[in-house]
């Protein structure tokens, strides 16, 4: 065995014409001496060999499966912040695994294996995927040629070898030899690359002019939606017979009225140049102070602050004008953990607290005094949104999942798993009948409240590069907007699925968005540059920037008065020098 | 990898294990690698979701909670703890920490007590222009070479303008000769062009004969001016009336818009090209000239067919007129042209919004006088028919079948006509009550109508002069000056120079007495309030109510003294002021009137009316002296100090003067003495 190697070793050198490197290995292995039968005339290709090696070695079709969902598995739980990086080098893998069962003749366990694990490439090679299927040579022959090229950063690559050396995967070795290249890349370079290939694509949209997009979706978002016409989710019939001569009355009532209100307003179509923005700015508290809520009414303002203590300022606004005074601020304290989100009823009754001890609190603003508490989550809940009849809300935490609550239950009703990591924010949909997660996993999912599936995913490759931070649903309950960590922001459209439009303009977290009220096309908002920004799809981005004050938050009143707040941020001037 | 076997090997010094072998340092490394890996990953979460951009001590706390690990304890340092190499070791690092004393920590002074969390508002922008203030991001600043290069583009374009003004003047007498030519219908244009021309004339000597280097200067210094206004004027936009939920009241019941923008935009415009000056003034450039020619032709034929046109030109006073904002805008416009060797233009745009609401208060408030004039009609028409009538009657005795049937059918009709009439006019009264009370309500209360205070004053100080025989719509313009008074927030310091003057009128004019039905007292009772109002107010101006009153009494005595109408206002001014002026100026004064006014009324000779004002304003005066009266001799009884010592006159003069009509001013002793037995 070990001579056989050394042969072929030896060969090897000489054929690659390494000729001191094969004068040494003579020297210090001296096997000339133990082998006997030195065969010079047979040429023997040495990974011809290994491959041979490899195949009698009894690769079953189990073991292509074992490998494959083991990786998986380990990608699951590794890192969270590397996750999507290593799910890219489990893509090639999966087609290879895929091409070498059929090549060996395993042709049901091939279609198995596929079928089984299809689910976890669809968001990103959905089309690629289907093509595999139609066009098996092709692909094939492309894979198998063309070195698959993968981006990696330095430690989750070597993770990963850790990891197969561990466990010693021989298949996902050999394939990750022969078919990957591995671009290793410091995560800086990573970045620049990112934004060159970002470049590139935009050029090319611009020669192409149309992009193209298939007819094909994710069976994910196949499912049906009802948006247009407005239904309780708690009312048993639900669904609506669409021949019903009844609906159809309403219907054409409901576009008339749509018809009219254009008709009014397009003359004094919102125009962002020219907003009004009022800003609210606190002092004293920045790295204290985590979430502002405001209610567009103007009537209190709240902050959550890390101390796990909230305040509630109260504003008396007088009819004979003579200004608005400020009542002094209501201390509520209760929480052990600081509080992460807030939000106020419709009615400016109550409000709901989100903290890092896992609870929600509900407080009366009247009272100011704690009515109930809501434990379930594990970990920090990161935040909360009521539904505008202010009976339910639901919450989204680090363990992963999204919740909804009645506020007279003191468990949840509803819990919506399914993120791969922690749900950042959560937001109802404008007519209750689903709601919106973002994740670290750089994904949006859309769930249906009344049976707590996933509806939507929306991910697509030149989604979000960063983690989902803020979410809004346009008036009309048809987009779903959601911005991102690296400043990206990406409104999608709910019906289809798919990416409306991604604008990048931010150079900071956005930290919140929200629709101005009529129009489906128009958004703010806030992020952690400074900068307030008003999109519109038919114009350039207007920017106001602050003296130094992050936004927290951005809220249109209904009089489209854009309300906005941050605490203020001492300039480091020794920073600057 | 994150740490050596080397440091490994250290850190297992500390807690005791001496001799780790290389692979094992190796092994732990990794895994030490990836816990920490994952509790940064973790602690972000944190520091993510308190919008924070620093990790803190506290992150790494929760995120070991989150894991079920026991938190960190210790005393926690606002300062970054610092890494200190070892001396004499390239590679072994610690942390500078100092032993701290539980006995000085326990008796060290408290910390200061952290600031209160507060929060103010602002605008951060509006309709889409950030106000300079100080609470949003400064601007860039010119550099000098900056300026140096813009000063050279101004000289250039200097020599430019001179240039191209001469050229333009000739164009526009061209086009002045073909519009001479044609008729009276075109005749106020030709004053127009006239006084334009003038003004171009003014304008071009200047720019000619002055030196060059003297106008930069005062150009600089005008844009400097217009800066600043500009700067205050956003600044009244984004400080006085900081209030979002105003917005919504702002807006007019009648015109109810789902739109935002209230306030009104202020851009300022550095006009490069002559072509723009050009356009701003009015004057057409070359390659306008043929347009031009073609338009004025064609205007020229309409107007004879336009009745409209006709009415415009004919009836200057027309109110309505007069009322629309393009009036100001032009009257702007002629301010503009008088600088013309500005080269800074401030345009100020108004929103929809604002226009309409200007219109309607603008309308509403001059409808009074419309009234009025529509109510005398109807009298005059029931006089003129009534004398028709009898001469009917009369002339019907010869003509008797064929006239009295006419007549009675008429006088049946018309009558029923007059009372139609009569009812629509006692409507259209009612409602324009309603509809008045509502506007000055919303004037003395919107914060929003900041951007139309000097149209609202032009207006007023315009209309004071033209409504000068009207006395019901002089008091609607008081009533609408005493709510843009009461506004608080709006500050008329600014305009207290146009404001005080057309208040004044009303307080002092001789001509107001024309209508002998019409109450002109109450009007200048009002007016003099107004003036108290104001002082009051900008009290803080210290040369204000002197400059006021100083008019009042040269009107009331001396060389210049003026009429008995306007003494009266004087008197009725001064009694609002204050009991302080009615001391320090009237009561020093007050023989010589009085003696002046018993004089006319003694006088037989004189004619009736005459005798009635003087009465009026004895009875003033009376009343003003009494005002202080009372006090003085309340406070004599009450306290031993007297609150006026430097009275002019005592209560025994004044009763020789006036007799027992001051007596029910004096504080009697019967009063007292009822008083402190209760």
């Amino acid at each position: 065995m070990n001579n056989s190697i050394n042969w072929l070793v030896f060969n090897y050198l000489q054929t690659k014409g390494y000729k001191r490197a094969s004068e040494n290995f003579l020297h210090e292995s001296d096997f000339m001496n133990n082998v006997p039968k030195f065969r010079t005339n047979r040429d023997v290709n040495v990974i011809e060999y290994l491959h041979s090696r490899n195949t009698t070695s009894k690769n079953s079709a189990e073991d292509y499966q074992k490998s494959y969902s083991s990786a998986h598995l380990w990608i699951m739980e590794t890192l969270e912040i590397y996750r999507d990086e290593l799910f890219e080098l489990l893509y090639p893998l999966f087609v290879h695994f895929y091409f070498d069962l059929k090549v060996k003749g395993f042709n049901e366990e091939a279609n198995n294996f596929f079928e089984n694990n299809k689910s976890h490439h669809e968001a990103l090679h959905f089309e690629e995927l289907n093509l595999i299927k139609k066009k098996e040579e092709e692909i094939r022959e492309k894979f198998r040629t063309e070195k698959y090229t993968v981006e990696l950063s330095d430690y989750p690559f070597t993770m990963f070898i850790n990891f197969i050396q561990q466990s010693n995967f021989v298949l996902i070795l050999k394939t990750l030899n022969q078919f990957i290249n591995v671009l290793i890349l410091p995560v800086k370079e990573r970045k620049k690359l990112a934004k060159r290939r970002e470049k590139r694509e935009q050029e090319q949209k611009k020669q192409e002019l149309t992009s193209f997009e298939s007819d094909n979706v994710l069976s994910y978002n196949q499912q049906g939606i009802q948006i247009g016409i407005e239904t309780s989710f708690y009312a048993e019939e639900a669904e609506i017979n669409e021949n019903d001569p009844e609906n159809e009355k309403e219907k054409n009532q409901f576009s008339d009225l749509v018809v009219l209100d254009v008709d009014e307003f397009e003359n004094l179509r919102y125009q962002p140049r020219k907003a009004s923005i009022a800003f609210y700015t606190f002092f004293h508290c920045y790295e204290k102070l985590n979430t502002i809520e405001l209610n567009p009414e103007l009537t209190y303002i709240a902050a959550g602050f890390s101390d796990s203590t909230i305040k509630y300022w109260k504003t008396n606004y007088k009819e004979n004008g003579s200004g608005n005074s400020i009542e002094k601020p209501v201390l509520l304290s209760g929480h052990s953990g600081s509080i992460y989100s807030l939000k106020i009823n419709s009615k400016n009754t109550s409000m709901l607290s989100a903290s890092g001890d896992g609870t929600v609190r509900h407080w009366s603003l009247d009272l100011g005094k704690s009515l109930v508490c809501y434990k379930g989550h594990y970990g920090a809940v990161w935040d909360v949104d009521f539904f505008t009849d202010n009976y339910y809300f639901a919450t989204a935490g680090i363990d992963k999942t999204a919740r909804l609550w009645a506020l007279d239950y003191s468990h949840a009703i509803r819990i919506f798993a399914g993120h791969y990591s922690e749900v950042n924010c959560v937001k109802i949909h404008t007519k209750n009948q689903y709601l919106a997660t973002g994740s670290s996993d750089k994904t949006v999912r859309l769930w249906d409240i009344r049976d707590g599936k996933a509806v939507r995913l929306f991910k697509t490759q030149d989604g979000h590069d960063g983690f989902i931070t803020a979410l809004a649903f346009s008036h009309n309950g048809n987009t779903l907007t959601s911005g991102a960590n690296d400043g990206s922001i990406i409104t999608w459209d709910i019906r289809t699925g798919k990416k409306r439009k991604k604008f990048k303009d931010h150079s900071g977290s956005i930290n919140s968005l929200d629709y101005i009220k009529r129009n489906e096309e128009v958004f703010a908002s806030g992020s952690n540059d400074n900068t307030i920004k008003i999109w519109d799809y038919q114009e350039s981005p207007k920017s106001y920037q602050t003296k130094n004050t992050p936004i927290y938050r951005v809220m249109f009143t209904p009089e489209n008065i854009l309300l906005a707040t941050g605490p203020y941020k001492k300039i480091d001037f020794k920073k600057q020098k | 990898m994150f740490l050596s076997t080397d440091s490994i090997k250290n850190i297992g010094h500390t807690v005791g294990v001496y001799s780790l072998k290389e692979t094992v340092a190796a092994e732990l490394s990794s895994d030490v690698e990836y816990r920490l890996r994952e509790l940064i990953q973790d602690a972000l979460k944190f520091t993510k979701h308190s919008r924070r951009t620093r990790l803190t001590q506290e992150d790494i706390n929760s995120a070991l909670d989150l894991h079920g690990k026991y938190k960190i304890l210790g005393h926690v340092k606002k300062e970054t703890p610092k890494f200190q190499r070892v001396i004499g070791d390239q590679e072994l690092f610690y942390l500078d920490e100092k032993i701290f004393e539980l006995e000085e920590v326990i008796n060290a002074p408290l910390p200061l007590y952290p600031r209160n969390v507060s929060f103010s508002g602002h605008w951060l922008a509006v309709d889409g222009i950030q106000p300079r203030t100080l609470s949003n991001p400064q601007f860039q600043k010119v550099t000098k070479k900056q300026k140096k290069q813009q000063d050279q583009q101004q000289l250039k374009l200097e020599e430019e303008e001179t240039q191209q003004a001469k050229e333009t003047e000739s164009i526009q007498e061209n086009v002045n000769e073909n519009a001479t030519g044609n008729g009276n219908g075109n005749g106020n244009r030709n004053q127009e062009d006239k006084q334009q021309e003038q003004k171009t004339k003014q304008s071009n000597y200047l720019l000619e004969d002055l030196p060059l280097k003297r106008i930069r200067r005062r150009r600089r210094k005008q844009q400097e001016s217009c800066e600043t206004n500009q700067i205050e004027l956003e600044e009244a936009t984004s400080t006085q009336q900081f209030d979002p939920r105003a917005r919504k009241n702002t807006l007019l019941s009648d015109v109810n818009l789902g739109t935002s923008t209230i306030t009104a935009k202020i851009t300022l415009k550095r006009e490069d090209g002559i072509n723009n000056i050009l356009s701003n003034l009015n004057i057409p450039s070359q390659l306008d000239l043929k347009l031009l020619k073609q338009k004025v032709q064609i205007e020229e034929q309409q107007q004879p067919n336009d009745p409209k046109n006709k009415g415009n030109s004919t009836k200057e006073k027309n109110p309505r007129d007069d009322s629309k904002l393009k009036s100001v805008h032009e009257e702007e416009q002629n301010l503009v042209k008088m600088e013309k060797e500005k080269e800074v233009v401030i345009r100020h745009v108004l929103t929809q919004e604002l226009q309409l609401y200007y219109d309607q208060v603008i309308k509403i408030v001059l409808t009074t006088s419309e009234n009025e004039k529509l109510e005398k009609d109807l009298i005059e028409m029931e006089k003129g028919r009534e004398q028709e009538n009898s001469y009917f009657s009369t002339s019907s005795s010869s003509f008797p079948s064929f006239a009295s049937s006419s007549t009675t059918t008429t006088n049946q009709f018309g009558n029923k006509q007059w009372e139609n009439k009569l009812k629509i006019m006692k409507e259209k009264k009612e409602y324009h009550q309603k509809c008045l009370q509502i506007i000055l309500n919303d004037l003395s209360q919107n914060s929003g109508i900041i951007q139309l205070v000097p149209y609202f004053i032009q207006f007023i100080a315009s209309k004071v002069r033209i409504y000068f025989n009207q006395i019901s719509q002089l008091i609607t313009l008081m009533k609408a000056t005493e709510a843009l008074v009461m506004n608080p927030s709006i500050k008329l310091e600014r305009y207290l120079h146009q404001l005080i003057p057309s208040i004044m009128t009303c307080a002092l004019s001789v001509d107001l007495e024309r209508d002998v039905n019409e109450d002109h007292w109450e009007m200048r009772e009002y007016a003099a309030q107004i003036i108290a109002k104001i002082c009051s107010k900008y009290r803080r101006f210290p040369a204000l109510q002197p400059n006021i009153t100083s008019v009042l009494v040269a009107a009331l005595v001396g060389k210049n003294k003026r009429p008995l109408a306007s003494q009266y206002g004087a008197i009725v001014c001064l009694q609002a002021l204050g009991k302080n002026t009615i001391n320090m100026l009237l009561l020093p004064n007050i023989e010589e009137l009085l003696s002046q006014f018993e004089k006319i009324i003694n006088q037989d000779k004189q004619k009736q009316q005459k005798k009635i004002h003087a009465i009026r304003c004895k009875t003033a005066l009376i009343n003003a002296i009494g005002n202080i009266l009372f006090d003085q001799t309340f406070t004599q009884f009450s306290s031993e100090s007297k609150p006026f010592n430097s009275l002019h006159l005592n209560v025994s003069n004044l009763y020789d003067l006036f007799g027992n009509r001051i007596s029910p001013f004096v504080y009697s002793d019967k009063y007292y003495h009822t008083q402190s037995l209760l």
